[in-house]
């Protein structure tokens, strides 16, 4: 018996206390402990931290740091595979997806992104960096490195 | 045990398209790679791996990591 559990009951002995309370007390102590969730580790310990100075960039960057935690690493060669299958879905297809984009805002023609631009512009990418400071706090940064 | 149904499936997906492509190459068809963006979806599929989401919040805490 441990010397919590015996100092409960000797303060019930005395009277001091009643064997509800004693009871309550008893329970507390062998109720465990709660642990506070931790926090798995976080993948993006070994990312980098900026865009890249040099080099064809592999990854796009999302972080999101203050009230909430949010990493996100997207490969580039996503994008690199995406714009090849634009060239190759049937014309009819794509100018329903264009008029769709027109409608949505978005007013560009994919036929105009041809193959071999693809390249220059994942390189170039490499150079770009948003960053965003919220009202409420929060810090987004989308690089590509 | 997703593997062999999903095998079986694209393998039957290629070969259909294989077989449109090489009619619409006979009739004269302009587009006729049908065959190709099957296989190039397929590899965009691929493309994902190495994709890692991490979100943590005060309570909940998300891990998402394509191989």
């Amino acid at each position: 018996m441990n010397e919590d559990r015996k100092r409960i009951l000797g303060m019930l002995a005395e009277g001091k206390i009643t064997a509800d309370e004693a009871d309550m007390l008893l329970d507390a102590l062998g109720a465990p402990e709660t642990a506070a969730p931790v926090a798995p580790p976080s993948p993006s310990t070994g990312w980098p931290t900026g865009p890249s100075a040099s080099g064809t960039p592999k990854f796009m960057y999302v972080k999101v740091t203050g009230n909430d935690n949010v990493d996100v690493k997207v490969p580039l060669a996503l994008l690199r595979t995406g714009l090849k299958l634009t060239s190759l879905i049937p014309p009819q297809a794509m100018n329903q997806i264009n008029e769709s984009m027109g409608e949505a805002g978005m007013s560009f023609d994919l036929n105009n992104i041809k193959p071999e631009d693809i390249e220059d512009i994942i390189a170039s990418l490499g150079e770009m960096e948003v960053n965003v400071q919220s009202a409420e706090g929060d810090h987004v940064r989308v690089f590509c490195a | 045990m997703l593997w062999p149904p999903l095998f079986i499936i694209v393998s039957f997906v290629i070969v259909v398209t294989a077989l449109v492509d090489f009619a619409l190459v006979v009739t004269g068809a302009r587009h006729h790679h049908y065959t190709l963006l099957v296989l190039t979806t397929m590899r965009l599929l691929a493309e994902v791996r190495g994709t890692q989401v991490n979100a943590n919040h005060d309570d909940s805490h998300i891990r998402v990591d394509i191989y």
